[in-house]
């Protein structure tokens, strides 16, 4: 069985997610092998192969937000050279796999798994202030608006402390 | 033991001071960005994010246990590694960043906010709202962070450049999500000003 990869460095780059998957004993993401990997390697390349690996059948999608789990033998990769490299398959879901076009590579966040509720309907999500919070906010110093959280985290804990103690009475 | 105002801004400036001392540079950020900037909320938490350069991540657990802390960790979640420091009723989590250009640059775009006669490192504004809007619609879904972004884009559209954070925000493929945002708060604030 044979890896076809799409550029030369990432050869090395194949073998050793390989062998990450193969000594973990439970599915890891995306985010787990990047950091197994001491951090070195792109998401982007990690995804590369990894979507090479899915072609080949060699690794299983154990859903959980794209953790995925070694299944396949041992295999050799071979250099993008050899013989041209395949057309993606259309695998279900692959929109969420699309690089980005430009702008700077974020290796932590750019293949986190999507929350499963992203919810667009702002006007229904966000609470809008009223204009009378809006002003007594806008124009008041740093210094006062993070002391008034304190006081408001304080007040929390202290209402909190009270049914405690409610509780235990 | 009841939690006051003045102790949470004595532990914060505490363990603000411990990182500055051993040369870690570090910011703020989470909930107390929103609050140094926009309408405040409560929180439980202190965030706080590091970046080690090559520093053993046990630096960070051995210099607060060396002055009295409870640490837990390192531990893993959605949004990264870090440890936790257990405070009276409080917890502060100090965010462990890796070494990349992209956290570097976080770094370099913070700022500093004056606060009781000194200066806090903070998350720059405009990498706050990015990171709200990739943890609500990339990371975990949690309505709260979609509120921060909402809130800190309202009250510190100044200090954010608008224009380019929907170019940002292709980077993690929600850039019609960033526009709509910013629509919404354009017409907000027009509202709210008005």
């Amino acid at each position: 069985m044979a890896l076809r990869v799409l550029h030369n460095t990432t050869l090395e780059t194949a073998a050793k997610i390989q062998a990450v998957l193969e000594a973990a004993d439970a599915p890891l993401s995306r985010y787990e092998i990047f950091h197994r990997l001491g951090g070195s390697v792109n998401y982007r390349i990690i995804d590369s192969v990894l979507d090479h690996f899915e072609q080949l059948g060699v690794v299983r999608d154990e859903g959980k937000g794209g953790h995925v789990s070694w299944i396949g033998a041992r295999i050799q990769v071979r250099n993008a050279a050899d013989k041209p490299t395949p057309a993606k398959a259309n695998h279900p879901g692959k929109a969420q796999s699309q690089k980005p076009q430009s702008g700077p590579v974020d290796e932590w966040f750019c293949d986190m798994p999507p929350s499963e509720v992203p919810r667009d309907n702002l006007d229904r999500v966000l609470k809008v202030p009223t204009a009378t919070s809006y002003r007594m906010w806008h124009h008041r110093t740093p210094e006062e608006r993070m002391r008034a959280s304190f006081a408001l985290t304080a007040m929390a804990a202290r209402l909190r402390e009270g049914r405690r103690r409610d509780a235990r009475a | 033991m009841t939690l006051a105002p003045e102790a949470l801004e004595r532990e914060l400036f505490r363990i603000l001071d411990l990182l500055a001392d051993e040369d870690i540079e570090h910011f703020l950020t989470g909930a107390q960005v929103r609050n140094l900037f926009a309408e405040p909320r409560t929180s439980g938490d202190f965030d706080i994010v590091v970046l080690l350069r090559g520093r053993p991540k046990r630096s960070v657990r051995e210099l607060f246990e060396a002055n009295g802390y409870s640490v837990e960790g390192p531990l893993k979640g959605d949004l990264g590694e870090r440890f936790v420091l257990g405070l009276p009723d409080f917890e502060a989590d100090i965010w462990l960043a890796p070494d990349t250009e992209f956290h570097r640059s976080e770094f370099g775009n913070a700022v500093r906010v004056p606060y009781g006669g000194r200066e806090l490192p903070v998350m720059a504004p405009g990498d706050y709202v990015l990171r709200k809007l990739v943890n609500y619609y990339r990371v975990r879904g949690k309505s709260n962070d979609l509120e921060d972004a909402f809130q800190v884009l309202l009250h510190a559209w100044e200090r954010i450049d608008v224009e380019g954070l929907p170019k940002r925000a292709e980077v993690y493929r929600i850039r019609k999500q960033a526009e709509a945002l910013i629509e919404k708060t354009r017409r907000e604030r027009v509202r709210l000003e008005g």
